[in-house]
């Protein structure tokens, strides 16, 4: 079956229903390209005892499995961490940073944070509540126009946030829960349908926020200067050293035009509104 | 006192808030960052416009003292980000 995300498209094996199942209610919407897939991705079974007992899933990207077999059950978590993989490791002609991409009125901000930062809850948050999520994993910059791009891809909402995102949407579309991964329990809930993506056009950005929740504190908005901005971005691309002088120039110029924040919060609605403010037209 | 230009494979980028200078090396892919503790964008651009430079140069452009300057040029050196002007 595709997967198609709107940048890039995947040709995926598997005999998983419950996969199936998952990719047809986050994907199920969007239109098949007629045209070759960018990766040919499977989720093969263990081997043969392995069927059997302690089930396994292996995720394979063309002949290459990168990642070691895992639970059977998580096997809709490993497959949405392969296709980030696939992206992160093979995408050479964008700039690729390790952040949450949120955008309105035309205008990006971007999270990039260390997990547990709480970007994915705040991404399915605004999500839900009339911002468009680009990625909340990933920021794809095109080289030229230096915009960022829209992935149409869920939010990986991790233990505590699957029921809070259930309270507050309950009409979310959500994927079962994966039990006891490595980062714990993990569901992802789809922010966008195919109609909204379609809209969505790559867009300038314009503020830089590296959030952090700490539990019971009000909002503390700091400054960032420049080069700390400089620092944390060039470490948190994905491709930074195969671009070299290219991502030099993009991360210079990004740390230059935007607004650079980091937040301390715990209220989503106060970050929320600190947001509202910084894409205000 | 020996003066110094920054190698040709490099490129600078100095920040307009005068919080520093990020230097990328196209020889070794790697890049530095030099933090200024004067947070002067003018100097900062002054200085990266010098045809060469010395230790002076480099101690007021950044407000750091002369044992720092004296660090930081060592390691830019030993990186072959700088190097000596011709014929100093």
């Amino acid at each position: 079956m595709q997967i198609n995300c709107g940048q890039y498209r995947f040709d995926l094996t598997t005999t998983d229903s419950a996969v199936m199942r998952s990719v047809q209610q986050v994907y199920g919407d969007a239109l098949l390209a007629d045209a070759p897939a960018d990766f040919a991705i499977g989720l093969d079974p263990g081997l043969w005892l392995r069927r059997w007992i302690k089930p396994q899933v292996n995720f394979r990207c063309d002949q290459h499995s990168p990642f070691k077999p895992l639970p059977s059950s998580q096997a809709y978590a490993v497959l949405e961490w392969g296709m980030n993989w696939c992206i992160a490791a093979h995408e050479y002609s964008r700039f690729l940073l390790h952040a949450a991409v949120l955008v309105k009125n035309n205008t990006a901000i971007i999270c990039p944070a260390l997990p547990g930062s709480g970007k994915s809850t705040l991404s399915a948050y605004l999500g839900l509540s009339g911002w468009s999520v680009y990625s909340d994993e990933m920021a794809v910059i095109d080289i030229d126009s230096r915009q960022v791009l829209p992935l149409f891809r869920p939010v990986c909402l991790k233990n505590n946030s699957i029921d809070l995102l259930r309270s507050w949407h309950p009409n979310a579309v959500i994927t079962p829960v994966c039990r006891d991964t490595q980062k714990g329990d993990v569901a992802h809930v789809k922010v966008l349908s195919w109609e909204h993506y379609q809209q969505l056009i790559p867009v300038p950005i314009s503020a830089v926020v590296f959030p952090k929740y700490k539990h019971d504190t009000e909002l503390v908005i700091y400054q960032l200067d420049q080069l700390d901005a400089f620092g944390q971005l060039s470490r948190n691309a994905f491709n930074y050293n195969v671009l070299g002088e290219t991502a030099f120039d993009i991360v210079a110029a990004l740390v230059s035009n935007a607004g650079l924040y980091q937040v301390e919060y715990s209220e989503l609605t106060e970050l929320a509104q600190f947001f509202d403010e910084l894409v205000q037209p | 006192m020996r003066r110094l230009i920054f190698a040709p494979h490099t490129k600078l980028s100095c920040f307009s808030d005068g919080s520093g200078v990020a230097i990328y090396s196209s020889y070794t892919g790697d890049t530095l960052m030099l933090h200024s503790e004067l947070r002067d964008a003018v100097m900062l651009q002054s200085f990266s416009a010098l045809p060469d430079f010395n230790l002076t140069d480099m101690q007021n452009s950044l407000g750091i003292d002369a044992e720092e300057a004296d660090r930081v040029i060592q390691y830019l050196l030993d990186n072959q980000l700088i190097i000596s002007a011709a014929g100093c």
